[in-house]
């Protein structure tokens, strides 16, 4: 059976310094949740936190209703993968996997039975007898999540579990654990830099900033209706472009950001000033759309994907724009003509506090 | 074919000069071991001759018979090794102990950086000036001439050297294999003695190695500290030296007896001793 985990009011200072600021995160039992982030925004110390490796300044921990602020991790039931893996080095495979289940003093033949399980799930059964330094990264990996998974957890951690492979296993990896996980039902508290890890795996996920929670939401919410500039540039990639503009109501409401002219739908309830513009790279492209806006604009930079392409365009002030054409696009550097943005889906931010409007 | 490359003239110079560099050292190195060697299978009329023999073409055993004859010489090989034994142990043992505390604990204050500066600071010292110290303890304590001032006084000595040694040791080991185990449900004490433990063997065994030479070979405490029943070896080479004779074949003897059972550590732990000497610069 999953467990709920809260973090309530969380705040974590290291001598003067404010790691997490009144940081709350409710997790329902079974849940994927990922803590995204920059690099320094506290994301491993609330994992720490949650793991028991660290005591939170102030606040309460809850799984399950009951608070374990002050329990060790082997009282709250927790498992975690580390970043390095943490594997034993003096133990095989096979004693590194039935180590916690020896801690706990499970009998045994049980141990025996599960390590052959968790070595079946994991597609590991050949390398038991091997110690981790003969292991490659994938397989130090794998044995990792093994250890993890091998006992009933009530929440169980991820730290960057991926970080250390290379990138075409990340993103294999990245599939077998979405699925792995769901298929387990075990609460999961899974803490990334990469917003597309984030956004692939999460039933939700919650974006940080100096220790501070800046959205939660599920990936889509998060993605669509990003609360700040901040997550509006963070998550997604290529990333959001984001100007200065202004909005003007005469008979027409229109934002002017630089030679950038956009009529928005007279429903706008925005008022007049100085605004920060969002635009996805996706509203922004060189084919023809109905619902754009057309706008004069040189293509200088173009990044082929293969499946899609990323487009760098100048306009006519200088300002320049990135845009995604999902299909890879014939036209290249030097093109000049018309650029359409599609006006239903801009984001507009607080000039002052970044926040959405 | 298989076609060989010919090393230029002036490489084959350099390599010639880097094998007569090599022999020069060797011979410094190995020349007075080579001596003392032959001194204890010399016979006594070619001790005194001029010039000295340096091929003897006849050996003879009987310097070992008479060092091995004597009774006290047994009793002072014997006395050395149980010393050294137990002191390594102790010292070994409780400096990772030491380390592991200083490593891992944060203590208020910044107590750790003093503690471990006080720890040094008894190796600042000239030895001897801590002998006396020692002789007048061990008087106070009725210990003089006992094995076990001489154990107190080389576990105070070594002391130092390991925890200094284990603790680049555990500053060097990866934290979130001890934070693995702590998810894994360990206590402080399985932590140490499941995880912790068992990845600091090879370390704890060079910290022995050299605490042992280090001890097996000590003269000074032992000169000090002891008289009779529990004189060293080295202190009874030492006492060949006499006012009116010195016997060189049984004093040879007695030196080769007592680096014997070293050589033969030396040897077959080589693998950890060159661990020793790179400790903390390349990581295995």
């Amino acid at each position: 059976m999953a467990s709920s985990l809260r973090l309530e009011n969380i705040t974590k200072t290291f001598g003067s310094v404010t790691v997490i600021d009144d940081v709350t995160i409710d997790i329902e039992p079974g849940r994927f949740v990922t803590l995204v982030g920059p690099s320094g925004c506290g994301k491993s110390t609330l994992l720490n936190m949650t793991a028991s490796l660290e005591r939170p300044t102030d606040g309460r921990i809850l799984i399950d209703g009951r608070d374990v602020t002050m329990m060790t991790a082997r009282q709250r039931g927790i498992a975690m993968v580390f970043q390095s893996y943490a594997l034993y080095p003096h133990l095989t495979v096979r004693q590194n996997l039935a180590f916690p289940l020896r801690v706990q003093k499970v009998a045994k033949p049980e141990i025996t039975k599960k390590v052959l399980q968790a070595a079946d799930l994991m597609e590991i059964g050949h390398l038991l007898d091997r110690k981790p330094r003969e292991l490659s990264g994938g397989q130090r990996q794998r044995v990792a999540i093994s250890r993890a998974i091998i006992r009933p957890a009530t929440v169980c951690l991820l730290d960057e579990p991926l970080s250390n492979l290379d990138a075409a296993l990340r993103v294999r990896v990245r599939g077998e654990l979405k699925l792995l996980f769901s298929r387990m039902e075990t609460t999961t508290m899974f803490v990334t830099h990469d917003q597309s890890e984030a956004m692939t795996m999460s039933d939700s996920i919650v974006v940080l900033k100096d220790g501070k929670v800046q959205q939660q939401g599920t990936p889509l919410e998060v993605y669509r209706n990003p609360a700040n500039e901040f997550v509006a540039t963070f998550i997604g990639s290529p990333q959001m472009n984001v100007l200065d503009a202004r909005i003007e109501r005469t008979d027409e409401v229109v934002v002017h950001a630089g030679s950038i002219r956009l009529p928005l739908p007279e429903s706008t309830l925005l008022p007049s000033g100085r605004v920060r513009l969002g635009i996805r790279p996706e509203f922004i492209t060189a084919a023809p759309v109905s619902d754009g806006t057309p706008v004069t604009a040189k293509i200088e930079l173009v990044e082929h994907m293969g499946n899609s392409a990323i487009v760098h365009y100048r306009f006519a002030d200088g300002t320049s724009l990135i845009g995604l054409e999902m299909i890879d696009t014939q036209i290249g550097v030097g093109w000049e003509g018309a650029v359409y943005i599609d006006t239903q889906r801009l984001k507009f931010f607080d000039t002052a506090t970044g926040q959405a409007i | 074919m298989i076609r060989r490359y010919s090393h230029p003239p002036r490489e084959i110079v350099a390599r010639i000069a880097l094998y007569v560099a090599v022999l020069a050292v060797l011979v410094v190195v190995l020349f007075p071991i080579y001596w003392l060697v032959l001194n204890s299978l010399k016979y006594q009329r070619d001790f005194f001759t001029n010039p000295p023999v340096f091929f003897a073409t006849q050996l003879t055993l009987d310097h070992y018979r008479g060092v091995l004859s004597n009774p006290l010489n047994r009793q002072y090989l014997w006395n050395t090794f149980v010393v050294t034994t137990v002191a390594t142990i102790i010292a070994t043992f409780v400096g990772t102990l030491c380390a592991y505390v200083l490593a891992r604990i944060r203590m208020p204050f910044r107590l750790n950086g003093t503690l471990l500066v006080a720890i040094l600071i008894s190796r600042l010292f000239p030895p001897v000036s801590l002998a006396i110290p020692y002789y007048l303890l061990m008087r106070n304590f009725g210990l003089l001439d006992t094995r076990l001032a001489l154990v107190i006084a080389y576990v105070g000595l070594a002391l130092p050297f390991v925890t200094w040694l284990m603790l680049t040791f555990f500053q060097d080991l990866p934290k979130e294999i001890e934070r693995a185990a702590m998810v894994d449900g360990c206590t402080m004490f399985q932590r140490f003695r499941w995880v912790v433990l068992p990845m600091s063997v090879t370390s704890m065994i060079v910290s022995g190695i050299f605490v042992f030479m280090g001890v097996w070979n000590e003269l000074l405490f032992a000169l000090t500290l002891t008289a009779l029943r529990a004189k060293t070896v080295s202190v009874a080479i030492s006492s060949f030296v006499g006012d009116n004779a010195l016997d060189w074949g049984q004093m040879s003897a007695l030196s080769v007896l007592s680096f014997m059972p070293i050589l033969i550590l030396a040897l077959s732990v080589q693998r950890f001793l060159v661990r020793g000497i790179s400790f903390g610069a390349v990581k295995g």
